[in-house]
């Protein structure tokens, strides 16, 4: 389970007369229960991609809290870490290394070592249908091999919760759907999911609980359905834009 | 200690198989050492040629017989100058010096005027500057030989114009001119150390967060200190190994290369090599933190590779400062990394007495200061500042 109750942050921005201030987030909340997939909905610049970094400890809150788990992401950070698996926007692998490399040196970070760690980088890569990548050098791989690669990577310490930053992006559609798979098996395994999204018709398909956030503000939290009877549309889409735009597509 | 271990595997591993660090090391321990003595060596024969040259360009020799035949018994061979001699001096393309004789210089001699001798050389060129203190020299022997001839026909000793005479008595150290060039090895070795580590040290720092994986490293549940230790001790590796190879390089060199002049210069064995080691050891474990915080503010290999040409540049110049600025001993050098390194070895070298204490400030300077910077990257690792900087 993730809780994240009123996360504020404010970023410093520039020097002298270019300096400003940004509050990129003011007030999100909202929580994701284990065994359910819960989407985080908004427009660009709406502080998406900075709860997420909130929540998995790297930017440290103005105000609010935080928990993962049991624990708390302020005071605890090196337990939240254990239990996390994180596929931020920063997806940078080591090209130098191959595909089994990258995701044995996170794997040996998190305290797995020998037959057990090689047996499930096995296992996510037959998962994730690229054990013909495994054993070669990154350098080159095309986005879609790349996600998987980071994302075994991000999973290989089977972690019950995980945070994914809008992981479709970019991915063709064989690779789209081999991650969505892997999300419902996660799901089905009764971990928590977080993940942020622009696709309207992936997130109707695969999540429970949707949560719109716009201005670095939560303005729904619920079902699929429970948004979509808020606001009188027919589709996620339509709801969506109601909502995060006021009606206006294009003006936040 | 397992993390460490394990982020010290990967970057060695990273690191064997980034080619530029592997040729950096290469070229740097392998080639400066033998190539800077090739270079000094042949710089060495040129001079040495270039003084014994038989060959004396004298321009309007026809206007004196006498200063010729002087030449022609010293063994030297009267040529005239090329055409635009001067013009080749004034462009810097002329590595020769000529003596210009005047006209009416035999009427002059025989009424005993002082005659005025010109040489041109170019003082930028130092085999021109050899050739021309060889004419000077032969002029003045020729000078030297005719005030001999006035003064016996005028029944005069001629040891009554004697009256000093300079001698010159050797008063270095023990090790004599054995050890002229060995200032070459801390000047190459120290820039060796530091650019065998720079590579490795902009990739794991600017290049881990260019390359956009930092941020999900910093994900894991890894302690700054195993992180921060695991990479600088990638780094101090691939800058020791450099070292060593200089070093080793330096000796074998010097071994090999069968030159008289650059062997009497040029003593470096095995305890020399051992003594560079073990001086500029803990030069390597600072040096490679300091290019580690260096490049951990950069945002990328640009500008990584713009800040940490600094440190270069200063290890680079620091040997030729304590030459220039006549600092020699001073002991405050000490406690200053490179200066410090450069002074203990230039005693060790040259065979003067040196204390435990003069090995050991140097180095307790380098580790004090290589915590310090350690301590800094543990802190600044995780900031967001850091991890988030924009390229």
């Amino acid at each position: 389970m993730i809780r994240v109750e009123g996360l504020t942050k404010t970023f410093v921005t520039g020097r002298g007369a270019q300096r400003a201030v940004v509050q990129a987030v003011r007030g999100v909340s909202f929580s994701a229960p284990d065994g359910a997939i819960t989407a985080l909905l908004g427009p660009n610049g709406a502080g998406k991609t900075t709860t997420l970094r909130m929540v998995s400890t790297l930017v440290k809150p103005d105000a609010g809290r935080a928990t993962v788990g049991a624990h708390d992401v302020v005071s605890q950070p090196e337990a939240v870490r254990a239990d996390l698996g994180v596929l931020s926007d920063a997806r940078g692998l080591y090209t130098r290394l191959s595909g089994r490399e990258n995701i044995r040196y996170y794997g040996a970070l998190r305290g797995l070592s020998g037959k057990p760690l090689d047996g499930r980088i096995d296992e996510l890569a037959q998962l994730l249908e690229f054990e013909h990548l495994l054993e070669r050098r990154t350098e080159g791989f095309s986005t879609g091999e790349k996600l998987k690669v980071a994302l075994a990577r991000a999973l290989v310490h089977d972690p019950q919760h995980v945070l994914l930053d809008e992981p479709t992006n970019g991915l063709d559609v064989v690779s789209a759907r081999a991650l969505r798979r892997m999300l419902l098996r996660l799901k089905q395994a009764g971990k928590c999911l977080v993940f942020s999204s622009h696709v309207m018709q992936e997130v109707e398909a695969l999540c429970e609980r949707v949560v719109v956030v716009a201005k670095g503000q939560t303005l729904h939290e619920g079902t699929v359905d429970e948004l979509k009877a808020r606001t009188g549309k027919g589709s996620l889409e339509d709801a969506f834009v109601h909502l995060a735009f006021d009606g206006k597509e294009g003006a936040p | 200690m397992r993390q460490l271990v394990t982020v010290l595997h990967k970057e060695l591993l990273d690191g064997v198989r980034d080619r530029r660090v592997w040729l950096v090391v290469l070229v740097t321990a392998l080639v400066s050492g033998p190539l800077t003595l090739l270079l000094v060596s042949k710089f060495l024969a040129d001079l040495k040629s270039k003084a014994e040259a038989r060959e004396v360009l004298v321009e309007n020799a026809q206007a004196a017989p006498r200063l010729v035949n002087f030449l022609e018994r010293q063994g030297r061979v009267v040529e005239p100058p090329p055409a635009d001699v001067r013009a080749l001096i004034e462009a810097g393309r002329f590595d020769d010096a000529v003596l210009v004789v005047p006209e009416g210089f035999e009427a002059d001699l025989f009424r005993g005027r002082l005659v005025e001798l010109s040489i041109l050389h170019d003082t930028n060129r130092a085999k021109s500057t050899t050739a021309a203190v060889t004419l000077e020299r032969l002029v003045g022997g020729f000078g030297q030989e005719l005030t001999l001839q006035r003064l016996l026909v005028r029944s005069i000793d001629p040891a009554l114009i004697r009256t000093v005479r300079p001698t010159l008595v050797a008063l270095g150290s023990s090790r004599g001119g054995a050890t002229r060039l060995l200032f070459l090895v801390p000047l190459v070795a120290l820039v060796s150390a530091v650019i065998g580590a720079l590579a490795i040290a902009i990739d794991v720092t600017a290049g881990e967060r260019e390359r956009g994986s930092l941020e999900p490293l910093l994900m894991n549940p890894v302690s700054p200190w195993s992180l921060v230790l695991g990479k600088w001790l990638a780094v101090c590796t691939a800058s020791l190994v450099t070292l060593v190879g200089t070093v080793t390089s330096f000796a074998v060199a010097g071994q090999v290369i069968r030159d008289e002049g650059l062997s009497a210069a040029f003593q470096f064995g095995v305890a020399e090599a051992g003594y560079t080691l073990a001086v500029l050891g803990p030069f390597c474990l600072f040096v490679s933190s300091v290019l580690m915080l260096a490049a951990l503010f950069a945002r990328g290999h640009k500008e990584a590779q713009a800040t940490t040409s600094y440190i270069v540049s200063l290890v680079s110049i620091a040997p030729s400062l304590s030459m220039f600025l006549s600092l020699q001993d001073a002991s405050w050098q000490l406690l200053v990394p490179a200066l410090g390194q450069n002074m203990v070895l230039a005693r060790v070298f040259r065979g003067s007495p040196v204390t435990v204490l003069d090995v050991l400030t140097p180095a307790l300077v380098c580790v004090g200061l290589t915590f310090v910077t350690l301590v800094a990257k543990t802190k600044l690792v995780g900031r967001e500042s850091i991890v988030f900087a924009k390229g």
